[in-house]
């Protein structure tokens, strides 16, 4: 069981190679390989509307229409380096991980351990043009891998941090829309943020 | 592929060959003419020729041009992260940010002001993280009530507000209310977790810079021991050991009853 290999097919038609265990740190090819082992050999089986096809080889297909080839490339590249955390991070996010839906609770203490155990290799993995980062959230998302989600949102948080306005705009590019008076009417109503 | 590679490496010296103009360049069909076919002919080509082509264009770029280049290239692949993402993903980035930042981002635009103040999550994960609400806790339903799901009203002056001390934050409200009068399409929005928040970030502000004010409630001359208190943010009630009940304001400390 160990050790085989999963076939991924990106948006773009490329196909990667990965081993079953590293790419199951994706919950979503995880309960799709989960449900294709339950099927019959020849089966397809289901996941909302993709279909994982088990070919005669019983190399599986999984295609994953809304990640384009380098990024899945890069997604695989993490998903590589995090193969051993599990082993290293304790029983209780070992049961967090097997809830599918966390409770508050569980995702602030996710969001807490983020920020305590990001480590270097993330920051650096994750130090990308914005379009490159913006593209792994919507992987990391859609193939529900919680740790680089995070580690990606927190790199965003911090992009912002310790800016004012007007350079926060400018980082990411966006317009201000505000009238006069109603960026007046905004900075009045958050100015308790700075004072606190 | 091959087809293209002559054009590319022409238009490489296009610059200098577009300021002298002379004879040969009206009897041989100089690339530059062809532009526009080249353009169009790339504009249809799939991704992965595309970027082979414009790989092709770097690798002959000199290193001043390609500087401009990344002039061109990263302001291009910015993203507006908190405009277009959706809010489950926002919502992730916003509880990764401190109240400042939050507080700033607010002021970014339209979009950025609603996508931040109505967030619930972000400002419930800030009140437990800054330990002013346990995580099990939940919100009185009053503070809940004044909130629509969905259409999180401005902050106009709230029933059980904690009274600003300073003049900036009384005028604050003032500003607020004029303005939202005279433009109708943009509004000032909040929930009731951001207004948790503030509330009891400045409240606990105020407690540590001194900013509060000591009110005394004084009892019956015949009474000992005080056996009850319960409050609300009006009125004081307090009982005593003789069975006396004694309303006070809160806000004067005057006996009231």
């Amino acid at each position: 069981m160990k050790s085989n290999l999963v076939k991924l097919q990106s948006s773009d038609g490329t196909i990667l190679e990965v081993p079953q265990e590293v790419i199951e740190q994706s919950k979503l090819v995880k309960s799709m390989l989960a449900d294709c082992d339950g099927s019959p050999n020849e089966g397809r089986c289901n996941d909302g509307n993709l279909l994982a096809r088990r070919l005669v080889d019983h190399a599986i297909v999984i295609p994953v229409p809304n990640v384009n080839g380098p990024v899945l490339a890069r997604v695989i590249d993490y998903c590589k380096h995090h193969l051993n955390d599990k082993e290293k991070r304790g029983l209780a996010s070992a049961l967090r991980a097997a809830s599918s839906k966390p409770s508050d609770e569980e995702e602030d203490a996710a969001i807490r351990e983020t920020i305590e155990n990001i480590t270097e290799w993330d920051q650096e993995f994750l130090k990308v043009d914005q379009g490159t980062l913006f593209d792994l959230i919507l992987a990391a998302n859609y193939l529900d891998i919680q740790p680089l989600l995070n580690s990606a949102c927190y790199m965003v948080a911090n992009m912002m941090k310790g800016k004012s306005v007007g350079e926060i705009r400018k980082t990411f590019n966006v317009k201000c829309d505000f009238t006069p008076e109603e960026e007046a009417m905004v900075i009045a109503d958050n100015q308790w943020c700075e004072d606190i | 592929q091959h087809g293209f590679q002559p054009t590319t490496a022409s238009a490489a010296t296009v610059p200098s060959a577009a300021l002298t103009p002379s004879a040969s360049y009206a009897n041989s069909i100089h690339p530059l003419h062809s532009l526009k076919s080249v353009l169009s002919a790339y504009d249809t080509l799939p991704s992965n020729m595309q970027s082979y082509i414009l790989f092709q264009f770097l690798r002959r770029t000199p290193r001043e041009v390609l500087q401009f280049t990344t002039q061109t290239v990263l302001p291009a692949l910015k993203r507006d992260f908190l405009g277009e993402l959706p809010s489950e993903i926002s919502t992730r980035i916003l509880r990764f940010m401190d109240t400042k930042t939050l507080g700033r981002a607010s002021c970014v635009n339209r979009r950025w002001n609603r996508v931040i103040c109505t967030d619930r999550e972000a400002w419930r994960a800030q009140l437990v993280k800054d330990r002013f609400m346990h995580p099990v806790n939940r919100l009185h339903p009053k503070a809940l009530s004044r909130f629509k799901l969905g259409e999180d009203r401005p902050p106009t002056i709230l029933e059980g507000y904690v009274p600003p001390l300073t003049d900036s934050y009384q005028n604050m409200f003032v500003v607020d209310e004029q303005l939202a009068d005279q433009s109708r399409a943009f509004e000032v929005r909040s929930n009731p977790f951001r207004e948790a928040y503030r509330n009891r970030a400045i409240l606990e502000h105020r407690w540590r810079t001194n900013q509060c004010r000591l009110v005394s409630f004084s009892a019956p001359p015949d009474v000992n021991t005080v056996t009850t208190i319960k409050f609300d943010e009006k009125y004081l009630i307090v009982g005593f050991d003789n069975y006396d009940t004694v309303v006070y304001c809160i806000k004067t400390g005057k006996m009231l009853r």
